[in-house]
């Protein structure tokens, strides 16, 4: 390829510009409790926080024998919790799930247990944040089946989803499939590597373009059949191993080609079983970043950057623009990388990134897998297919579209818009517009007055993966709100008997009169007072989010009060009450999409960055294309910490 | 279930198999055939782990009586043509996960008996489950070590109100406590692989994908000298499974190395096409690939999961049910509950 030459290694030397340094704005105060909690966020401070810990935690934690060597008679000040910031992070996380207290001791309030959660968290970000923003970890990461598939398309020219042999990846870090810690590899990965690697080998050879991207010269008068192979491996590893290639690390694959030319394979299919290798290689399959060995952060190495854009917002290898942007040092330049964001998502590319993005987050990739609507309820649903795929394309279809036109990202809560077509207007009682063209193809399209819809809580999808297969749940729907909009998960159930929601007389008792039961008993009442009430809004959807106005015979009532006494009716009128707190929703966004775009889970560090996008999208009217620019602009997202020295040595 | 429908003849499947409970005796269920030509005239030993996710209704699952003369359960009914082989282990308890919330904490470690941590993914940690350990002992006697399969894919995302990674809920075989092995759940793929590993390959065959293998493990050696400690764990399980394949591609091109016979040799006519939607008639396949697997002893260890934990399926199919499995398993002694909860276990 132009650009990178084989021997020329040499990184460009970036402008290191102030990532470090950037000082953040006074911290946000955490807002977790502020939708959720009735406690009044008032002053709590460390003799608030010394209380707490002295009633429930120290008659273990202290004293030569403190249990886990956790003594918290040293903590003296707020500054103590930073000293030992790992542990109290977890120690912290142990309180908010109500592992500790452990069974037995006296337990505090939900409310005392989120104060205290809310101020040590606090404590420890503005810690973390008070020397700037530094990068995280950057483990190496084996390409997910969505990144192999789609790298082998783009590396060999071909259209093939060679992937679906692959076995599917699990998830981890903040919620997708992309995360490095759970990339294992399996015997089973190894056969089904090597198999995939000759079928692409053997598809691209009988194929024509990809034979010009791959052939790039023939042996003939005057070039031996080795110059030829030298010059197709100095073209080919550089792109699929996404950097410049040294000699001594092309050179075993020249061998490989002899090795097969001299069991008398002819030149062509030595040339691709020797690629055949490169495809099996390490250095294909995982996503490699040279080390920083020096003291201080650096800016990420070029080509290191082109590959994180371009599997953050492709899910594939960079192209050859990236390419020639790292090899002339340009990538790390701001105004570079803006305008590259740009470009990159008005490509067909960020469709499958649109996708993998909005079905982690929103879990609606369950539905069809672990979730399906009872066939014999919704006959309709089951048996149309047409209409399930437009269900699950649309809030994907949304979520680029609003990328696109760089709406502000408020429109995924409330919107004036839709993504239609005939079928799903039909689904949700809309009037069928009259338009031009393929009545089923999902369109951008402006919202009648009074439409019930508009925004992902008005969507099929996510109405359906937050319910039963037979009926609604509001306790699922309040809990999806919490975890996957508002980032503010419920705590897990403690161990007392499960409330049923069908228990008792299902066919006369609406799932309200059931979930009234949730208010009398006080260890419920505590959390399902903040969960249930969100999901009841939305009783007038269906399981399948079709509206109605009767439940089991009666109207549906779908009126709903939180912890706080907010009180609301219905859809529209919950969705304004998120609208005001839509803070909170960016900053759940940002993060999911920062954990994303890492393809690992977020340290207490990452956090002060996505305070500072979130500060950035509040003074940009919360445009969409200006999220995924101050990522990419982000330390995290372009610098590279030093390698802590013990990591060095073996 | 009551879609049995028998998709390979009966020369090459033995009906009634792949119901063995993961009870070591699964070797009485192989005829002695023309086919058995080893030297060893024992049929080997196997072991089969089935999960049942979410747990069975307990009062319907546990038989009356100990002992050989025990009367099977309600639930455990359908087995009892073959009582006879059958025996039902009460009372078996991992004390590791008690306390831990939820399901993952349970059902991660039904293989490991241990305690799995608590985490999004950065520091997953498990035991190696039984089934491996087996396989440690017996891999080199097979073309395949062992045979993850289930019908589900993976389940992603991190169930964010209990912490854990459903990884832990998606994964029984752990190769190491941090290496979950990856299943598979297409019939027609896992045929084709268990038909190229009991078939073997011809010599040449072998011998150009040792160098492939040679060359690639070269760049991991070389890789590996450049990253940190933490990166070189990932390397080290790279290398590792491409050293076993590279093992297993040399003994399957060198015929005296080769230890196994197949009982009831592969028909490559008889593969299932792909993956059938309906969830019984998948289950039934994938538990005949378990069979198909162990006659022909391209393996001798295999694991199958029944579904995900907390796998919400809904088994309305089923004649008398009409929720999810995870729902059902809520039961709260509601005996409407209870009742389809049953009949789903059985």
């Amino acid at each position: 390829m132009p650009g990178i030459k084989i021997n020329s290694f040499i990184a460009p030397s970036a402008v290191m510009s102030s990532f470090t340094t950037r000082r953040l704005p006074p911290l946000i105060l955490l807002a977790a409790c502020s939708l959720a909690s009735a406690a009044p966020q008032g002053e709590y401070a460390f003799d608030d926080a010394q209380a707490f810990v002295g009633t429930y935690c120290k008659s273990c934690h202290s004293g030569k024998s403190a249990v886990g060597g956790f003594n918290l008679e040293r903590v003296a000040s707020a500054a103590s919790l930073r000293t030992e910031a790992q542990k109290w992070i977890r120690a912290n996380a142990r309180v908010r799930n109500g592992e500790m207290p452990p069974k037995g001791s006296p337990a505090p309030s939900l409310d005392e247990r989120e104060r205290f959660n809310a101020w040590a968290e606090n404590v420890l970000r503005a810690g973390a944040c008070a020397t700037g923003i530094t990068p995280g970890p950057a483990p190496i990461r084996r390409l997910n089946r969505d990144e192999y598939t789609a790298t082998i398309r783009d590396l060999l020219d071909i259209h093939l989803d060679i992937g679906q042999a692959l076995p599917a990846d699990g998830a981890g870090g903040e919620g997708f499939d992309n995360a490095a810690e759970t990339l294992f590899l399996s015997p089973l990965h190894s056969e089904k590597y090597m198999e995939a690697a000759k079928f692409a080998m053997e598809f691209a050879a009988r194929n024509s373009e990809s034979r010009a991207r791959v052939l790039v010269r023939k042996p003939g008068p005057g070039v031996l059949a080795d110059q030829a192979a030298r010059e197709i491996f100095e073209n080919f590893l550089p792109r699929a191993f996404r950097r410049p290639v040294r000699t001594e690390e092309a050179a075993p694959y020249l061998s490989l080609f002899r090795a097969a030319q001299e069991e008398g394979q002819p030149f062509e299919e030595s040339v691709f079983f020797a690629l055949r290798a490169a495809l099996v290689s390490p250095l294909f399959l995982f996503r490699v970043e040279p080390q920083n060995r020096g003291a201080e952060a650096r800016p990420l190495d070029p080509y290191a950057l082109a590959s994180r854009l371009s599997y953050f917002i492709w899910g594939s290898m960079p192209d050859q623009i990236l390419f020639d942007l790292a090899a002339a040092g340009k990538i790390q330049e701001p105004t570079v990388l803006k305008e590259q964001v740009r470009r990159m998502i008005r490509d067909g590319r960020s469709l499958g990134f649109a996708q993998r993005f909005t079905e982690q987050w929103l879990l609606t990739r369950e539905l069809g897998t672990e979730k399906i609507p009872d066939a014999k309820l919704f006959p309709s649903y089951a048996a149309d297919e047409e209409l399930r795929s437009d269900i699950r394309f649309e809030p994907i279809l949304f979520f680029r579209e609003i990328l696109l036109r760089d709406l502000p990202l408020w429109n995924l809560l409330a919107s004036k818009h839709i993504v239609g077509n005939r079928k799903l207007a039909e689904h949700y009682g809309l009037k069928p517009r009259a338009r031009q063209g393929d009545p089923r193809q999902l369109r951008w399209e402006d919202l009648p007055e009074g439409s019930r819809r508009g925004g992902l809580l008005g969507m099929a999808a996510v109405l359906a993966v937050s319910s039963y297969p037979h009926r609604t749940s509001p306790v699922l729907r309040g809990a999806w709100i919490l975890d996957s909009i508002l980032g503010t998960p419920p705590p897990p159930p403690p161990n007392v008997a499960p409330l049923d929601e069908a228990h008792g007389d299902a066919t006369t008792k609406t799932v309200r009169e059931r979930l009234t039961q949730h208010g009398k008993n006080p260890v419920c009442a505590s959390c399902h007072s903040r969960i249930d009430g969100l999901g009841f809004a939305l009783e007038n959807y269906d399981a399948i989010g079709r509206w109605r106005d009767e439940d089991a015979g009666k109207p549906v009532d779908a009126s709903g009060e939180l912890a706080d006494g907010t009180k609301f009716e219905g859809p529209e009128q919950m969705k304004a009450m998120l609208l005001e707190k839509k803070d909170l929703f960016i900053r759940n966004l940002t993060a999911k999409m920062l954990g994303y775009a890492l393809g690992r889970r977020l340290t207490l560090k990452d956090s002060c960055a996505v305070d500072d996008i979130a500060a950035q999208l509040r003074e940009n009217n919360y445009s969409a294309q200006t999220m995924i620019e101050a990522i990419v602009l982000s330390a995290p997202f372009r610098v590279q910490g030093a390698m802590p020295p013990q990591a060095q040595t073996e | 279930m009551t879609m049995r429908k028998p998709f390979l003849s009966r020369r090459t499947l033995l009906r009634g198999a792949g119901v063995g409970l993961g009870l070591p005796w699964l070797e009485a269920m192989v005829p002695v055939s023309g086919f058995a030509s080893s030297a060893d005239p024992r049929p080997p030993v196997r072991m089969a782990m089935l999960y049942i996710p979410n747990g069975v209704n307990g009062t319907a699952w546990r038989p009356e009586a100990a002992g050989r003369d025990f009367k099977l359960s309600p639930t455990l009914e359908p087995l009892k043509d073959l009582k006879d082989k059958v025996a039902v282990l009460s009372n078996l308890w991992n004390a590791a996960n008690e306390g831990g919330d939820g399901h993952y904490a349970k059902e991660g470690a039904i293989l490991t008996c241990t305690t799995i941590r608590k985490t999004s993914a950065e520091d997953i940690h498990n035991g190696v489950s039984m089934d491996q350990l087996a396989a440690q002992r017996v891999r080199h006697l097979t073309p395949i070590p062992s045979l993850e399969l289930g019908v589900a894919p993976v389940a992603t995302g991190v169930q964010f109100s209990t912490g854990y990674t459903r990884v832990y809920g998606s994964h029984i075989a752990w190769s190491s406590p941090t290496t979950p092995l990856a299943r598979e759940i297409d019939p027609n793929a896992v045929y084709q692989r268990l038909f190229g590993a009991a078939s073997g390959r011809n010599a040449n065959f072998a011998k150009m994908d040792a160098l492939l293998l040679d060359r690639v493990l070269e760049d991991a050696k070389r890789l590996r000298a450049e990253v940190g400690a933490a990166d070189r764990l990932r390397l080290d399980e790279y290398m590792s499974v491409m050293r076993g394949l590279e093992e297993r591609v040399g003994r399957a091109g060198n015929p005296a190395a080769r230890k196994w016979t197949a009982r009831v040799p592969i028909d490559p006519k008889a593969a299932p096409t792909g993956r059938p939607k309906d969830h019984g008639e998948h289950v039934r396949l994938m538990l005949d690939m378990i069979a198909v697997a162990f006659q022909s002893d391209a393996t001798r260890i295999s694991t199958f999961m029944f579904g995900n934990a907390v796998s919400d399926v809904n088994f309305g199919f089923i004649e008398g049910v009409k929720t999810a499995h995870h729902e059902a398993s809520h039961h709260r002694n509601d005996p409407d509950k209870l009742r389809q909860y049953e009949i789903i276990s059985r």
